[in-house]
């Protein structure tokens, strides 16, 4: 068993006392309110009455109460074991309302079944993935889910849509006020308002709605009307399927694995202070679990769903990653299929509350999606990759001639700037790799600048293999400090072999001289032996590399010495 | 006198033999010519005739050589003294591009005058503008820059447009391999074809375009017509100024004024072995030329200028991810077929 980390109250194993475990929960269950604008969205798109819109979000909310349990789990094949609450998720939005247009709910729901199906199968892969989908592909896919949100989040912001071609000035009011309400709790607030800034934000937005009178007329009556308990009225539309929507499904569970490996990997983090590497079992069942939780909300008639980062996230500022307050959040959201109430007043939202919610999650998306592109260091490849692919996505955004009297098979692929965006990005990635020699060399002299030539080395060649910044960095310094010490100590003063070698997961330099071999002991010299023996000055530095790099090996071959020193990246 | 880097074979101070001034002049000369595309796409929104898209271009190129000569002096209150050619901006397109819709040339070049006005205005205020900019305001601008150019680049590329609602597979494919024998060079490629990707993929997309017929039917004629020297024939269309523009020529000479100082700083690095700060006096000087080059493009009739931040070959790029939008559009935007409308 790992010991807790000091920066949180109840570490993963920890079972809080009854009460704060249900303050806890309901927490959660605050944030992760404003995901479940998305099933409303998708039954109005396909032409859903209020209560098609009731049922999906009840079985949206129950395959993620199912999910969440199986993914809290720790025991088994199944679920990482981490409190990660599932949500609907953004990812399958824009591909469920393609699936809508073309196919009513039906053909929502069974496309939702494959895309769960898939990131099961996805999740057996996870190496594979990493080669064709690094992060400069992945952030593209994450940002351009954010710019694909824009059209649907500001047409209802606005007020415009469906028959409504007027912008009244009480809509822009109430969606301004809503989207400002979110925002400003963030950036000024401090504490459970910031927390909570979506749900207090979509609270004052329907209440503006309703004094400025653009909620719907008999708003109040219809929750009136609903009882408090009662068991969903099954309105299941049944499941259809076609091959036309794979691709965009598949997207958005390959978008859902990136999220889910990244979401498992930062549990991991906080709750091991002697976290060192990824473990890519636990993520794997994490995927897994990810994927049923998806499977079945399809099946039971809810849209896709998958981990929420912003719950993590939640779970980190609060200091409570307890396994038991998932369990509770999971069962709270079964709790909330059986309460009517709590249905038709999210499926009642007014739009230009809905507007102002979905830009407040795409900002959120796009600003990770670069900052994830932005891991990577950039080189004319990637520089590509990324200005493409975005310009691909948005084109079809501004130019709708482009995607206008397709056939079919062609509209469910042109139909949607995500899809195009991310089949830029992964065909240019394999594209590019061609000619990217993993191998690199360079010949250093003590009659050179070596400090500028090892940077200029190394920069280069990390941009040109997509290295991340932070591996570079330390790799710098490593090499500097030997290659100094080998010039002061080794007695070397012959040119200096260096040659560096990458693939996705490690970055190995191996350094060979003329001259002594230099020692890496595991502690560092002592005082008394660093003022009386300067040959300790060497082994100071020997030390400090040793201490830096992850792994030094120094081998001697007659007169050639090699230090060989291992960083994973 | 600083001592000049090791690095640079020819440092600010040095004069390399003429023959080889004139062979790397020529080398920056191939580099700025995709940015001339732009000229020609103004005034082909304007709805003017070929005889004004070769006159503004001619006066463009004009404030280019006048702006870049008084950029490099180092006497004075003007110009950084630097190596930076100054070009066509994609920082003044979709501005100028309204101002051709709402008002026609005149009212592009009046409000590229205006452009000019306040980039020297914001020259003065540089310490002020870093608070107001910071590195994630400029960036969105800049991605912005080239995201709005996304509906100009794609509509030329796929052949949409005026008149003409079909989407032609000739078209496509001068599109298609124009564009991807720049971004192969690019990446495929070493020394001085990396460096001239643009230019040659101009060029394979002109031949192409002549050979499977969908540049103008006369396009060679006309350019036999053209005589080989003449002087530029004098089609000014007069100046205007419209209120309600100043705002988007503002962005754009903003942009300007921060690619400026990023730019001055650069060739200070470069030059200066020690150095440890930036010189703001010269950045000032520099944006203060910038902005009347820019100012006399307008005035003589062509589009907004600024300084190149190209004469630098792809490396790592300097403003992360904002810097690679804005270059991405380069090379996406150049596939546009040069048919004049």
């Amino acid at each position: 068993m790992t010991v807790k980390p000091a920066n949180l109250i109840y570490g993963v194993e920890d079972n809080p006392p009854f009460g704060a475990t249900i303050l806890l929960a309901v927490q959660h269950l605050l944030i992760a309110v404003i995901y479940l604008v998305y099933p409303v969205i998708v039954v109005a798109e396909a032409g859903g009455t209020r209560a098609e819109a009731a049922f999906c979000l009840q079985m949206s909310m129950l395959a993620i109460g199912l999910g969440t349990v199986l993914q809290v789990r720790n025991r088994g094949p199944l679920g990482s074991g981490f409190l990660i609450p599932h949500v609907t998720t953004a990812a399958y939005l824009t591909p469920s309302l393609i699936a809508a247009r073309a196919g009513g709910m039906a053909l929502v729901l069974g496309m939702t079944m494959t895309a769960g199906a898939f990131e099961g199968i996805l999740s057996r892969f996870m190496k594979k993935l990493r080669v064709l989908f690094p992060p400069e592909v992945s952030g593209v896919v994450v940002a351009m889910i954010g710019f694909s949100l824009a059209k649907v989040a500001i047409l209802r912001l606005v007020g415009l849509g469906g028959s409504d071609s007027v912008i009244e000035p009480a809509e822009l009011w109430v969606g301004g006020v809503t989207l400002s309400t979110m925002v400003g709790l963030v950036v000024w607030s401090k504490g459970s308002f910031r927390l909570y800034s979506a749900a207090i934000g979509l609270a004052i937005g329907y209440g503006l709605a309703m004094v400025v009178g653009i909620s719907n007329s008999n708003f109040l009556d219809d929750i009136a009307a609903t009882p408090f308990i009662a068991l969903p009225s099954w309105a299941h539309p049944g499941l259809s399927f076609d091959i036309y929507l794979i691709l965009p499904f598949l997207i958005g569970a390959l978008a859902s694995t990136v999220k889910a490996s990244g979401v498992v990997i930062n549990c991991q983090k906080v709750n091991d202070p002697d976290w060192k590497r990824a473990d890519m079992v636990s993520v794997g069942k994490g995927m897994l679990a990810d994927g049923i939780g998806c499977f079945s909300s399809g099946l039971l008639g809810g849209m896709g769903t998958s981990m929420s980062a912003a719950n993590v996230g939640l779970s980190m500022a609060t200091g409570a990653t307890s396994r038991r307050v998932g369990y509770f959040i999971g069962f709270f959201f079964l709790l909330l299929v059986f309460l009517p109430k709590f249905s038709v007043i999210l499926t009642l939202m007014p739009p230009p509350v809905m507007g102002a919610g979905l830009l407040y999650v795409a900002s959120y998306l796009i600003a990770s999606g670069i900052q994830l592109i932005m891991t990577r260091m950039m080189d004319s490849r990637r520089t590509f990759i990324v200005g493409l692919s975005f310009l691909a996505g948005i084109s079809l955004e501004v130019v709708p001639a482009l995607h206008q009297n397709l056939p079919t098979w062609a509209a469910a692929i042109f139909g949607s700037s995500l899809t195009v965006a991310t089949m830029v990005a992964f065909a240019l990635n394999l594209i590019f790799r061609i000619g990217v020699s993993q191998k690199a060399g360079l010949l250093l002299s003590p009659q050179l600048e070596v400090g500028a030539e090892i940077y200029r080395f190394l920069e280069n060649q990390g941009a040109t293999w997509g290295a991340r910044q932070q591996v570079i960095h330390e790799a710098k310094h490593i090499l500097r400090e030997l290659i100094e010490a080998l010039y002061m100590h080794a007695k070397t003063d012959g040119p200096v072999h260096v040659e560096a070698r990458f693939d996705e997961y490690n970055l190995n330099i191996h350094v060979t001289y003329k001259g002594s071999p230099m020692e890496f002991p595991a502690s560092p010299p002592t005082e008394d032996e660093l003022m009386l023996d300067k040959s300790s000055l060497a082994r100071m530095s020997g030390f400090m590399i040793q201490f830096m790099a992850e792994k030094v090996t120094a081998t001697v071959n007659s007169n050639l010495c090699k230090v060989s020193i291992h960083i994973t990246h | 006198m600083t001592v000049k880097p090791a690095n640079l074979i020819y440092g600010l101070e040095d004069n390399p033999p003429m023959g080889a001034s004139i062979l790397l002049a020529v080398q920056h000369l191939l580099i700025a010519v995709i940015d001339l595309i732009y000229p020609v796409l103004i005034v082909g929104e304007a709805g003017g005739t070929r005889a004004e898209i070769a006159f503004c271009l001619q006066m463009s190129m004009l404030a280019i050589g006048l702006g870049t000569i008084l950029q490099i002096r180092n006497r004075g209150p003007l110009g950084s003294g630097f190596l930076i050619p100054h070009v066509t901006t994609a920082a003044y397109l979709t501005p100028s591009l309204i101002a051709a819709r709402v008002g026609g040339m005149a009212l592009v070049l009046g409000m590229t005058m205006m452009a000019g006005v306040i980039e020297g205005i914001l020259s003065r205020f540089m310490k002020k503008l870093r608070v107001l900019f910071p590195p994630e305001v400029s960036g969105v601008v800049v991605a912005m820059i080239g995201f709005s150019l996304a509906k100009v680049a794609i509509l030329r590329f796929v052949g949409l447009g005026g008149s003409d609602s079909v989407i032609e597979p000739a078209e496509l494919w001068v599109g298609g391999v124009t564009l991807s024998t720049m971004v192969a060079f690019v990446v495929w490629s070493g020394g001085s074809f990396r460096l001239y990707s643009a230019v040659i993929g101009l060029a394979i997309g002109y031949g192409l375009a002549m050979v499977v017929g969908i540049s103008n039917s006369n396009f060679i004629d006309d350019i036999a017509a053209a005589p080989l020297f003449g002087l530029p024939s004098w089609v000014h269309p007069g100046l205007r100024f419209d209120i309600y523009l100043i705002l988007p020529f503002f962005i754009g000479a903003m942009v300007s004024t921060l690619k400026a100082s990023g730019v001055v700083i650069t060739c200070q690095k470069v030059n200066d072995p020690d150095w440890k700060r930036a010189d703001m006096v010269s950045v000032g000087k520099g944006m203060l030329a910038d902005g009347i080059g820019c100012f006399s493009s307008g005035l003589l009739g062509g589009m907004g200028t600024s300084m190149s931040d190209f004469p630098w070959p792809p490396g790592p790029l300097p403003d992360g991810w904002a810097t690679l939008s804005g270059f991405s559009f380069y090379c996406w935007f150049s596939c546009r077929n040069f048919r004049s409308r």
